[in-house]
C-alpha cells in the first residue's frame, strides 16, 4: 500500500496555490491488487480531513500549466537521458530528471512564463519539445496524469527519484 | 521570459504561438508618450487609406470611445457616401489598428445574432445598412441597431437547452457601431445616435487609388512587406492601455459660458443635448488615448485621468464639421447641391427670361444645368435630391407646363439663423480655455504636470474638393461613374434598380 505522508499533501497544495488548481489520483496495480481512484481537484480536497487523507495517498497528478514533461519510455538508457539533459542545459531550461520507479525517465521542465500562454499555445510548445527529443507525445496534453515526484510508482512501488537537474 | 523558451518559440516558427508571444511580451509604444500621438496615428492610417484625413481620424476616435469605462460614452458613426467612395476602406483601415479580438466586421447579420453573439466585441462594423431601400442591406436590424447604439439591449428568450422551459436574459451594454450607407435619406432617430462622417468620391482620390494599385502590382517589396506585416503598434498599445479608468474633463463647466454673447453649444436647438454628450465622449476618448501623458489621480478604488484643453479642442477640430452636418440633417451630397444653388443664384436668369417665365422666377436656376454642373449622372438622382431638400424646406421647386413641359426651376430657401451645432469659432474657445488654464482651479488639478498641447492641423494636408466650379468644361461633361460623355437631358430617367428607362425620350441639351 502507498505510504501516507503529510509532506506530499503540503507539496501538492503549495503547487495548487502557486499555479492554480489541478487534479490528482491514486492507483495501485501491483500483483493481484488493482485499484484506481477517481481524479479529484486539489482545491476541493484541501477543504476536508478526508481530502487531505486522499492527497497523502495521491501518487499521480495532472501536468501543471507551467510544465513540460519529456517522458522517455522508448530506447531507455542513461546515455539517452544525459544527451537530452545536455541539450536542455544548452537551451538554458530549468528542469529536474527523475527515474520513474518503473522503466523510464521523466524530465520535468518548469517555465512559469508558460502560464501566460493559452492552452492551445502551451500544447504546441510542449508538443514541439517532446517531438524534438522523440519522447512520448501523449504527455503534451495538459490532461494527462503522471507519477508524482518522490512517490512510489503505482506498479512497482519504487519511488520516483531525482537523477539529474539543470545546471 | 526565459531565454530557453524564447529560443524554442522562435525555432517553432508557429504563427499563433509567435503572435501570443508578441502579445505577452508587448509594451505600450513610445509614441503613446508623445504629445503628437494623434499625428502618429494619422500617419499609420494614411499608409492604407489615402486622403479623407479628418474622416479616418474621426472614425478612429469614435472606435476608441468603445474602450471608455462608462458605456454611455461609446459613440457610433455612420459613413455616408456613394458606392466606391471608400467607406469600407476607411472602416477596414481604422479597425486594423485595434486589437483583433475587440471588433467584428460583418456584411450581414441577423437581429438574434446581434442581440446574443457580439457581447464580447467592443466594436461592431457593418459594411452596409440601407434602411430606406426595399430589401436594403441589413434593413431589418435597424431597430436593434438603434438600441445597441443608445443604451444597449436587454432580451429575454426561451432557452433551447431546457426545452423552452426557462428563459435566458441577455444584457448588452451600449456599443460602438460603425456602418456604411449609400442612402441620402436621413432617419432622425438613427442619425442623432451617430456621428455622420461623409466619405466623398472624387477624381483626385480615384487617381491616387489607381496609382497605388498599379504601383503595388509591380512591386515585389510590397508583397514581402504585406506577408511579414506585424500587428499594428497602435493595436498592441491599445490592448495594453488601462481600461478601468474614468476620464474627468475639469474645464467642462467653463464651456457653458458665452463668447461674444453666443453660447458655445446653442441651447436653442433640441439636438444640442445629444451633441454636447457626444463631443464630451469623444473628448474622453482622446484623453483615454493620451492616458500616459495625463494627470492621474486615485480615489477609493477608482482611477481618474484628467483631460487637457487640447483633447477637447482636437475633438472639436475633428468632429465639429461632422456634427454640424448631423445637425443640419442633410447628407453631404444634398448639402453640396444646396450650396451650389446658393452660390449660383441668378446665374441662369437670361435663359429663364428667354424661355418666357415671369420676372419673379428669373433668379431661379435651371435644374438640368445644375445637374450638369455637379456632374450628377441621371435626372432621377437630381430629382430625388431636390425633392428631399424641398421636404426639409431647404429648396423650392417650380414647374410650369404652360411655359415648358420639360424644364424644372429650383431655388434655395433662405432662412434666418444658422444650423450650426457649434456657432462659436474654435479659436475663441481655445482662448477661453487658455484663460482657464491660468486659473487657480487648473493649477490645483495639474499642479506640476507639464502640459504640452498638440492640436491636429489638417491644413497640412491638401484637401479634397468636389468640383463645383459650375464651369461647363469638357472635363465636367463626363459622368462621375463611367467617365463616359454625360448626356444631359430633361426627361432622361434611368431607374437604377432594374436599369430600365422610364422615358425613352432622350433630348440632348446641346
Amino acid at each position: 500500500m502507498v505510504e501516507v505522508t503529510t509532506e506530499i499533501a503540503s507539496r501538492l497544495t503549495k503547487l495548487a496555490n502557486k499555479y492554480g488548481d489541478f487534479k490528482v489520483a491514486w492507483g495501485c496495480a501491483r500483483g493481484e491488487e488493482k485499484k484506481f481512484s477517481k481524479r479529484q481537484n486539489v482545491d476541493a480536497l484541501m477543504q476536508s480531513d478526508k481530502g487531505i487523507e486522499f492527497l497523502n495517498k495521491a501518487n499521480c497528478r495532472q501536468v501543471l500549466p507551467c510544465e513540460i514533461i519529456l517522458d522517455i519510455d522508448d530506447k531507455i538508457s542513461v546515455e539517452r537521458l544525459n544527451k537530452i539533459c545536455d541539450e536542455l542545459d544548452e537551451y538554458g531550461f530549468s528542469y529536474k530528471a527523475y527515474s520513474t520507479g518503473s522503466k523510464g525517465y521523466h524530465i520535468h521542465i518548469f517555465e512559469e512564463m508558460l502560464l501566460k500562454f493559452s492552452e492551445p499555445a502551451r500544447h504546441k510548445i510542449r508538443h514541439y519539445l517532446i517531438s524534438k527529443f522523440e519522447c512520448d507525445p501523449q504527455i503534451a496534453s495538459g490532461n494527462v496524469l503522471i507519477a508524482i515526484e518522490d512517490m512510489p510508482h503505482f506498479k512497482t512501488g519504487v519511488p520516483k527519484t531525482l537523477v539529474r537537474e539543470s545546471k | 521570459m526565459s531565454e530557453a523558451l524564447i529560443k524554442t518559440i522562435k525555432e517553432m516558427n508557429d504563427k499563433d504561438v509567435l503572435d501570443e508571444y508578441k502579445r505577452i511580451t508587448a509594451v505600450i509604444d513610445s509614441k503613446f508618450y508623445d504629445a503628437e500621438l494623434l499625428k502618429h496615428i494619422h500617419f499609420e492610417l494614411d499608409k492604407r487609406h489615402k486622403l479623407d484625413h479628418r474622416e479616418k481620424l474621426g472614425t478612429f476616435i469614435v472606435a476608441s470611445s468603445s474602450y471608455l469605462l462608462d458605456s454611455r460614452d461609446h459613440c457610433s458613426c455612420a459613413l455616408k457616401g456613394n458606392s466606391s467612395s471608400g467607406k469600407d476602406s476607411n472602416t477596414d483601415t481604422v479597425l486594423a489598428h485595434f486589437p483583433k479580438e475587440d471588433w467584428i466586421k460583418v456584411t450581414r447579420v441577423t437581429t438574434a445574432t446581434l442581440e446574443d453573439d457580439v457581447r464580447d466585441k467592443k466594436i461592431v462594423a457593418f459594411s452596409e445598412i440601407n434602411k430606406n431601400r426595399e430589401n436594403g442591406a441589413n434593413a431589418e436590424i435597424v431597430e436593434t441597431f438603434k438600441q445597441l447604439a443608445e443604451g444597449g439591449t436587454t432580451t429575454l428568450k426561451k432557452d433551447v437547452k431546457t426545452g423552452f422551459k426557462t428563459a435566458i436574459r441577455t444584457d448588452q451594454e451600449q456599443k460602438t457601431l460603425i456602418y456604411g450607407t449609400t442612402e441620402t435619406e436621413s432617419d432622425e432617430e438613427l442619425e442623432t445616435r451617430y456621428v455622420i462622417i461623409p466619405i466623398k468620391g472624387y477624381r483626385e482620390k480615384n487617381r491616387i487609388v489607381v496609382n497605388d494599385v498599379l504601383n503595388k502590382a509591380s512591386d515585389e517589396e510590397y508583397y514581402l512587406r504585406k506577408h511579414n506585416e506585424e500587428e499594428s503598434w497602435v493595436a498592441v498599445s491599445i490592448s495594453l492601455l488601462d481600461k478601468d479608468v474614468q476620464i474627468i474633463i475639469p474645464f467642462s463647466k467653463i464651456l457653458s459660458e458665452k463668447i461674444d454673447g453666443k453660447e458655445i453649444f446653442d441651447t436653442a436647438k433640441d439636438r444640442v443635448k445629444r451633441d454636447v454628450k457626444r463631443i464630451m465622449s469623444l473628448t474622453r476618448a482622446i484623453t483615454w488615448l493620451y492616458q500616459k501623458q495625463r494627470v492621474v489621480k486615485y480615489a477609493g478604488d477608482m482611477t481618474f485621468i484628467y483631460a487637457e484643453p487640447s483633447d477637447f479642442l482636437n475633438a472639436l477640430r475633428i468632429f465639429a464639421d461632422f456634427i454640424n452636418l448631423t445637425y443640419s440633417g442633410v447628407d453631404h451630397r444634398l448639402q453640396r447641391l444646396l450650396e451650389y444653388t446658393e452660390k449660383n443664384i441668378g446665374k441662369h436668369a437670361e435663359e429663364i427670361k428667354a424661355m418666357g417665365y415671369q420676372e419673379r422666377y428669373h433668379d431661379w436656376l435651371l435644374r438640368h444645368k445644375v445637374q450638369k454642373a455637379l456632374k450628377i449622372g441621371s435626372v432621377k438622382t437630381i430629382r430625388d435630391w431636390c425633392s428631399k431638400l424641398a421636404d426639409k424646406n431647404k429648396l423650392e421647386i417650380y414647374k410650369d407646363d404652360y411655359v415648358s413641359k420639360k424644364t424644372v426651376l429650383i431655388r434655395p430657401v433662405t432662412l434666418l439663423g444658422n444650423n450650426l451645432a457649434l456657432p462659436v469659432n474654435i479659436d475663441d474657445i481655445d482662448r477661453l480655455l487658455q484663460v482657464w488654464l491660468e486659473s487657480d482651479s487648473a493649477k490645483t488639478i495639474y499642479q506640476n504636470h507639464k502640459i504640452t498641447p498638440f492640436i491636429v492641423d489638417f491644413e497640412d494636408y491638401s484637401f479634397e474638393s468636389e468640383d463645383d466650379s459650375g464651369v461647363f468644361t469638357d472635363e465636367n461633361d463626363m459622368s462621375e461613374v463611367t467617365g463616359e460623355e454625360l448626356v444631359v437631358t430633361e426627361e432622361y430617367v434611368c431607374d437604377d434598380s432594374d436599369n430600365k428607362f422610364e422615358h425613352q425620350k432622350i433630348l440632348k441639351e446641346e
